[in-house]
């Protein structure tokens, strides 16, 4: 899957590779005038906005406005540094198995309620 | 039965409501998505197949009601609830504005157009339900909808509720005997199920997309124009099967277009903090008033008892509480008004009559 990175108008945070779940990747933080932002505290929003929302410290950026992030959770996550916003999608390691299954056992449903409606209805 | 249609075009009106039922429980599955992932779409299933389908099929088996002022206080509350739950589902299509918002407000004029052709009816929502389904499965593919679907069944709280009602409406309980739109279709007693299968894909297919927008916006949002379009499609049988008086099917009515128009125009802006109110308190309201009155005149059917359980359980769920500004007190209380007049005054005039 593609990692999607937003950016604000002037983006200040960025991850140096599209995130994955598992694998450590680094989150820098430049200030206005694009040098190092340090000392920043660093917190990540798994699934912002949705049941589940839960709000994790990554670190504080070291002297070259840098912090080292393994993201425990996959999904759409925000990432805060400072007063700085990054929108991320964390890539999952493995695709998650209960929303698959789910999926298939909502469209197996629907498809046998119909099909056990029509077959009666073609008999008639 | 019929005066002005045939019984091949009443079972396409018939159908057309049916298939509208699909998407006035996907509107109300797709808004609890945020709070329980795809728990919401399986406890709807659940409820849909277990309890929807069966009270549905026990009420087709059982005589119409005897009682003309019961009967009319049932058909006024029904025909009532069908044109404001319609008039909701679109006007709930076109609340992100764009090209839905103008698919909500053209549904009714263009529904009331196929309607004069009643075998045309069921053609935009068979459309509609077979693009959502198969441009969900694209949708899934290029944007994994994962976050927004993830089950969350801790929160039952939040979507017991909505899936509850949604499950109920799917099957069509509570507007088959008196009809919030489908009459029964001749000889299909399996249809309540076969419907609850075509809600639950309809709802499934909707949440992939809105899964899926929300993946590709970062989480910003969950609308797509994609989505909005089919649903406005099915949009457009819904509005015209609503044309039809629920009383035998006679002939469309010129004036549910219109009042089906201005009714979704308010809902979709100044009054939109009544649409919780028609479908999570008028809603769930008739399935239980209609399933308690027949149990009340001794129908001991178990998916009667369950489904008015359950009915009573979306309502407490499904409330909106008060209205938090004066303009949305004022249009509710409006809103209660012309609907007691509406269903008090065709009770006493059958009274009367009797």
């Amino acid at each position: 899957m593609i990692a999607l990175w937003s950016g604000l108008a002037l983006a200040a945070v960025v991850t140096e590779t599209p995130p994955v779940q598992g694998a450590e990747t680094v989150i820098a933080m430049t200030d206005a005038e694009g040098a190092p932002a340090s000392g920043e505290t660093v917190r990540v929003v798994h699934r912002p906005g949705l049941a589940g929302e839960k709000e994790l410290a990554v670190g504080i950026t070291d002297g070259r406005g840098r912090v080292r992030w393994t993201p425990e959770q996959a999904g759409v996550a925000r990432i805060r540094a400072g007063d700085e916003l990054l929108a991320v999608v964390i890539t999952p390691s493995a695709v998650p198995a209960s929303t698959p299954l789910l999926l298939g056992l909502l469209g197996l449903a629907s498809v046998l309620a119909v099909g056990w409606s029509a077959v009666e209805w073609a008999r008639r | 039965m019929s005066k002005g249609v045939p019984a091949r075009a009443e079972r396409w009106v018939s159908w057309s409501s049916w298939l509208g039922l699909a998407v006035i429980g996907a509107t109300v599955t797709a808004d609890a998505l945020p709070g329980g992932g795809l728990a919401v779409l399986v406890v709807a299933a659940a409820v849909g197949l277990a309890v929807g389908a069966p009270a549905a099929l026990a009420e087709w088996r059982a005589e119409p009601d005897p009682e003309p002022a019961v009967r009319e206080a049932l058909r006024g509350l029904t025909e009532l609830g069908g044109i404001a739950v319609a008039s909701a589902a679109l006007a709930w299509i076109g609340r992100d504005g764009g090209l839905g918002l103008i698919g909500a407000l053209i549904a009714w004029p263009l529904g009331a157009l196929v309607a004069r052709r009643p075998a045309w009816l069921g053609a935009p929502a068979l459309l509609g339900v077979g693009g959502l389904c198969l441009t969900a499965l694209a949708r899934a593919v290029v944007a994994p909808p994962w976050t927004l679907l993830q089950p969350q069944w801790s929160a039952w709280e939040v979507y017991a509720g909505p899936a509850t009602l949604a499950g109920l409406a799917w099957a069509g309980l509570g507007s088959a005997r008196w009809s919030l739109g489908p009459a029964r279709p001749p000889g299909a007693w399996r249809a309540p199920i076969g419907m609850a299968g075509v809600g639950i894909a309809l709802a499934t297919a909707l949440a992939v997309h809105r899964g899926a927008a929300f993946e590709v916006s970062l989480g910003e949002g969950f609308g797509g124009v994609e989505a909005a379009v089919w649903l406005s499609l099915i949009g457009v049988s819904l509005a015209g099967a609503a044309t039809f008086v629920p009383r035998g099917l006679q002939t469309p009515s010129g004036a549910r277009p219109l009042v089906g128009s201005l009714l979704t125009a308010a809902l979709a802006g100044p009054g939109a903090a009544v649409s919780p109110w028609l479908l999570g308190v008028v809603l769930p309201g008739v399935v239980l008033t209609t399933t308690a009155a027949r149990i009340a005149r001794g129908s001991r059917a178990w998916p009667e008892l369950a489904a008015a359980v359950a009915a009573a359980a979306a309502l407490v769920g499904g409330w909106p509480g008060r209205p938090s500004h004066v303009g949305d007190a004022v249009w509710l209380g409006l809103s209660v008004v012309v609907g007691f007049w509406f269903v008090a005054t065709r009770t006493l005039l059958a009274r009367r009559e009797a």
